[in-house]
């Protein structure tokens, strides 16, 4: 019981703090921002408390092929007439994604400590769009699903509008006008699922046991996986991250890249190919041509740019190419690739992100042929720029040559020649990862200094890193734990694929 | 006994606690006490050397296996995280813990006064705890993971003085090359694994179940195999600095000295060399890719003793000569050699850390200077410096009783007496050795003999170095004049290296059967290859001792760019920078906007039907009202038609 009200509290807790913070005056800005910290530090807390008990117990049983094994259910139903009801539950995957975005969520508020503006607002948001993305990763009613998801691309438009940079209003309005355009995609594809199943319930669970015909499955799986994809800014709908990544402000870059973008991929997994399976292996050889577009065309424009977050956004379109591959490849390597991809690159790019909103800060510039030999002033955050980049182009040791190396290896299992080939090209994006990546850290960290009068890293902003780094190297090390844990929500899906 | 992992763990604790030293006293103005973090420093290189030592000559002369844990368990990719002491990596071990430790200790004097003394010992302890990874591992993932880490390390020394973002650069170039050599390692990792499974990702499981294979299965998997082979010598031509890849060696002497003694000659290089020894029982099965290794390392080995003549950097003329020697064990690797080759790998990490350090020394003396035009005479100021360069110097080019006469000639021998082709095969190596001695004789004659060329101030400061730094030099020294008698061919039972050995090599080396067509005693090749040596020595003292022209263009040493770099900077400038740039350019300008036309065609599309909607909502009352009653009109018609049962 005592567990039940934790696990509600991840979402319920970040609502609650919008709330009390309401009547504090605005100017009392340190209150607020200790309020919303603590709140987050407790969700941080609470997710990873449930994360190691359900870890502990999972080890004991074999897990269930036929359905996912959820923890904490809660269920009531919602809206009588249509069938939703409000049900959330947790299995390995949700967990280690709450995890995910939690350590974000808390780094993100650390990281914005000294913002301008409107601070409660600005924190509010961050809590509530926080709490969307939880919201979508334990959420297995797909109407709660979907008014999550939306809400979060709600959240991001006001964030991105409010208190971002640069171009905010173009960026943000590119970014929420395409994400609303895969969502009203997901929303027709669900509409069809749900009339064609005949239950009257959006639960997924259930509607995992119905075979959909293929005269349902032949539009309505394109339609749902690609208007997932948009989140996961998967070819041709790429365009938007860039701009709004550049245009938002660091804690909302490092949630949409870190933890946003991975919604994409997840809902792909656990929604498209888990409910419509038959389609998915008719369509998804298909996709390789896309992901192809992401992996290859984003590194080569990244190598192109000299804003550090154009960079990181282009980086981040190319490796989410490569999540888009160990899905694509339909083998269970390529899926659990898929997924350490999503907790590692979360966690790099959210680094990434928070440092060069560090950087930013300092040097009021993103331009990396503004700044030179800042390694020797701000050693802190180059190391950790530094261990990013090396997470990013897939250094054995931490978490990105894993997850790449299980997508590689998984795709290579697919005895499908295109698949192979497509693999090979893949493969050689390392090298062009690392091309950008020592390219703009050698920019902006050697040569002689330009900006002498900037210091390190202050505690906070030093906690956050060491937040984010850690796991990163605790993936790399010990990958199997981890990744044996998270089959159990992977052999559902898979199950259900082969079947 | 000492259980295994604690040889890569002394230099792992070592890295750790220098490094945080190091960032915690990266805002202090004087940094911690150089004595002390310089015994932390060479402390745990020397504790694993120790380890080592007493596991060679304390034990049973058995493999010892020794698995820690799983590290990537992943259904069909098993992957444990252990350790494999057996003859080839106790050799291998031997000297990079052994030359580790003296090198480390050479840096204690050599990076005096360096602002980031505890960064740089941080750095090397790192280093040895990548390589010992690498060569310890019982499997290929892991040496994969010990092969990633030395490229970093390699990485973060050369641009170690980064203030200069030349360096920087330099790492750069040096890390990006490394890693499209690493894409052939992991592709031939993906083929072996599909292959054979996760089995042959061990070397156990490899050597096993290639074994195990009837006649009829290997037939069926040899082009799979041969692609393997071949990917996997193309991820050692980019460690080990073969053709196509060998640009960023020369680069890579922006480092600091011991770092090119330790990473760039004697250790980190030699990984590809390695490598082909460990997988030698996959590389007999496909004699076709054996004899790319064997081409690309005679050409190679020819090409850098050319470019080495051209040079006037002192490092550079040592790092092409590196370059060249490498070339030579690929040669032994490609005839099947591959005790010769690991025997070629132990000398020349003597004698070339030998040559570096000494180089180092000149360098250090000269505050910086590395041009050899402005050095000369140094041998009345530095004698102890000279002795060693000379016998590094003996030993690089064969001179009878040194380590690489041994070394150099097996490996010639080896060549002669492949098959048909032996004698031509024989013929060009030995012009590539009568060109070593010339590049080496230039360098020794412009560097210590005739009159000095530098600047007045620098001259007075000139001297051997001190007692820290000529300790290791003078045992290095030792190294590169007694190594060889580990297996001297023409001494009955001197022959303990290759002996060692052949528990782990000689089943690859037994499958192939060349004849040589002519037979001939060691004694004549090791004539054959004095005289050559002799005729190289005095070609270079005929050629090079007269007066040095003086330097047009500025000597710094420069962070890139070797004086000639023999065509392949070119290359690879034409076939893949400008490639990369091109493909960029066209993916960010070409298509992206035309990503960006679809977006502003479709939201003109939508703005234009909106505006439409909108004009016809808002202004045309008129129409508007004519419409609805057009509308009307219309359901009335529909009604009177269908008389309301629709």
């Amino acid at each position: 019981m005592l567990d039940l009200i934790l696990f509600n509290s991840i979402w319920v807790l970040p609502f609650l703090t919008v709330l009390f913070t309401l009547p504090i005056h605005s100017s009392k800005t340190s209150t607020i921002k200790g309020i919303h910290l603590v709140s987050a530090a407790f969700v941080l807390a609470i997710s990873l408390y449930l994360t190691i008990k359900v870890y502990l117990t999972a080890t004991l049983t074999t897990p269930d092929a036929s359905t996912f094994s959820l923890h904490f259910v809660t269920q009531h139903l919602w809206w009588k007439s249509i069938g939703a009801s409000f049900f959330i539950g947790a299995d390995a995957l949700s967990l280690v994604m709450v995890l995910l975005t939690a350590i974000v969520v808390f780094t993100g508020i650390l990281v914005s400590w000294s913002m301008q503006g409107n601070t409660k607002i600005f924190f509010a948001l961050i809590q509530i769009l926080g709490a969307s993305v939880y919201g979508v990763f334990i959420s297995f009613d797909l109407f709660l699903l979907f008014v999550f998801y939306e809400m979060e691309a709600l959240c991001m438009y006001l964030m991105i509008g409010g208190f971002g940079s640069g171009r905010k209003d173009y960026g943000g309005k590119k970014l929420s006008l395409t994400l609303a355009l895969g969502s009203s995609m997901v929303l027709a594809a669900l509409i069809g699922i749900y009339l064609e199943s005949g239950l009257n319930t959006w639960n997924l669970l259930e509607l995992g046991q119905v075979t959909f015909p293929m005269s349902l499955q032949i539009w309505a799986f394109p339609l749902l996986f690609m208007g997932f994809a948009v989140s996961g800014s998967l070819f041709p709908f790429h365009f938007w991250s860039p701009d709004g990544h550049s245009a938002a402000p660091t804690a909302v870059s490092m949630l949409a890249a870190g933890v946003m973008m991975k919604m994409g991929p997840y809902a792909c997994l656990r929604v498209a190919i888990y409910l419509m399976p038959e389609a998915a292996k008719m369509y998804l050889p298909y996709i390789v041509f896309l992901l192809i577009f992401n992996v290859i065309l984003s590194g080569f424009i990244a190598i192109r740019h000299k804003d550090l977050k154009y960079i990181t956004a282009y980086s981040s379109i190319s490796h989410l190419g490569l999540i888009f591959l160990g899905i694509a490849a339909m083998t269970f390597l390529g899926f659990r690739g898929a997924v350490l991809q999503m907790l590692s690159h979360g966690l790099l790019t959210a680094l990434f992100f928070a440092t060069i909103g560090m950087v930013y800060s300092r040097t009021h510039t993103r331009d990396i042929t503004q700044m030179s030999g800042l390694m020797k002033q701000i050693p802190f955050i180059g190391v950790a720029f530094v261990i990013a980049g090396f997470a990013c182009l897939g250094l054995p040791g931490l978490s990105g040559f894993i997850a790449e190396a299980s997508i590689f290896i998984g795709a290579f299992q697919n005895d499908s020649s295109w698949i192979r080939i497509v693999s090979i090209f893949a493969i050689l994006s390392i090298t062009i990862t690392a091309i950008y990546v020592l390219r703009s850290a050698n920019r902006f960290l050697s040569g002689p200094l330009s900006h002498p009068s900037i210091i390190d890293a202050n505690f906070k902003e030093k906690l956050s890193i060491i937040l984010l780094v850690i796991p990163l190297f605790f993936l790399g090390l010990f990958p199997s734990g981890i990744s044996e844990w998270i089959d159990s929500s992977l052999l559902p899906i898979y199950t259900h694929l082969m079947r | 006994m000492i259980p295994l992992w604690l040889i890569p763990l002394f230099p792992l604790l070592g890295a750790i606690i220098l490094g945080i030293i190091s960032l915690a006293s990266s805002d202090s103005q004087k940094g911690a006490p150089e004595f002390l973090l310089g015994f932390i420093g060479l402390l745990f290189p020397l504790l694993s050397f120790m380890a080592v030592l007493s596991l060679s000559f304390g034990g049973a002369n058995t493999p010892i296996q020794e698995t820690l844990g799983t590290w990537i368990d992943i259904s069909f990719l098993q992957i444990q995280f252990g350790f494999l002491f057996d003859s080839l990596s106790k050799m291998m071990l031997l000297f990079v813990t052994g030359i580790g430790s003296l090198i480390t200790w050479y840096s204690i004097g050599y990076m005096k006064h360096d602002r980031g003394f505890a960064r740089f010992f941080a750095y090397m302890n790192f280093f040895l705890f990548s390589m010992i990874i690498l060569v310890l591992a019982d499997s290929l993932p892991l040496t994969f993971l010990g092969w990633e880490g030395v490229g970093l390390c390699s990485y973060l020394l050369i641009g170690f003085w980064h203030k200069d973002s030349q360096n920087a650069i330099a790492g750069n170039k040096a890390f990006i090359v490394n890693r499209v050599g690493d894409i052939g390692f992991l592709i031939a990792m993906l083929v072996l694994l599909s292959v054979g499974g996760s089995a042959f990702l061990s070397y156990e499981g490899l050597n096993a179940g290639l074994a195990g294979l009837s006649q009829a299965e290997l037939v069926k998997i040899i082009p799979a195999l041969a692609l393997a082979a071949f990917f996997f010598f193309f991820g050692c031509t980019g460690k080990s600095a073969q053709i196509p890849l060998l640009t960023w060696l020369p680069d890579a002497m922006a480092g600091p000295t011991p770092v090119s003694a330790l990473i760039h000659a004697a250790t980190m290089v030699t990984s590809g060399v390695y490598l082909l020894a460990r997988l030698s029982n996959l590389f007999v099965l496909v004699p076709s890719v054996l004899s790319i290794v064997l081409w690309i390392g005679l050409l190679t080995a020819f090409w850098a003793a050319v470019a080495g003549l051209f040079q006037n950097d002192i490092k550079k003329v040592l790092a092409y000569s590196t370059i060249s020697q490498l070339g030579f064990m690929f040669m032994a690797a490609g005839v099947a050699a591959f005790d010769v080759a690991i025997f070629h790998v132990f000398t020349h990490a003597f004698f070339k850390a030998a040559l570096f350090l000494g180089a180092g020394a000149v360098i250090h003396s000269l505050s910086g200077e590395q041009d050899m035009r402005k050095m000369g005479g140094l041998i009345q100021k530095m004698p102890i410096t000279a002795i060693v360069m000379l016998f590094g110097f003996f030993a690089i080019i064969g001179f009878p009783g040194f380590a690489g006469f041994w070394s150099k000639d097996l490996i010639l021998e080896k060549l002669f007496e492949f098959g048909a082709m032996g004698p031509y095969l024989y013929a060009f190596a030995l012009l590539t050795a009568v060109l070593t001695a010339v590049y080496m004789g230039r360098l020794i004659i412009m560097t210590f003999f005739g009159s000095y060329r530098g600047s007045l101030e620098k001259s007075e400061s000139i001297h051997d170095p001190s007692f820290s730094m000529l300790v290791p030099m003078l045992i290095l020294t030792i190294g590169s004049a007694f190594a060889g008698y580990l297996w001297a061919t023409l001494i009955p039972g001197a022959n303990w290296f290759e002996q060692t050995l052949a528990p782990v090599l000689s089943s690859a080396q037994n499958h192939i059967h060349v004849q040589s067509v002519i037979h001939l005693s060691p004694l004549v090749f090791a004539l054959v290859g004095t005289v050559a040596a002799f005729f190289g020595l005095f070609l270079a003292w005929f050629i090079f001792n007269r007066p040095v022209p003086l330097s047009k263009d500025s000597s710094d040493p420069k962070g890139f760019g070797a004086s000639w770099t023999f065509l392949w900077d070119t290359i690879h400038q034409w076939t893949s920078v400008f490639l990369v740039k091109m493909a960029s350019w066209f993916m960010s300008v070409v298509v992206n906007h035309f990503v960006l036309f679809v977006q502003w065609l479709l939201v003109g599309i939508v703005e234009i039907l909106s505006d439409g909607a909108r004009a016809i909502q808002v202004r045309k009352v008129r129409l508007q009202m004519g419409l609805s009653f057009v509308g009307i009109l219309f359901v009335i018609l529909i009604v009177y038609v269908y008389g309301g049962a629709v």
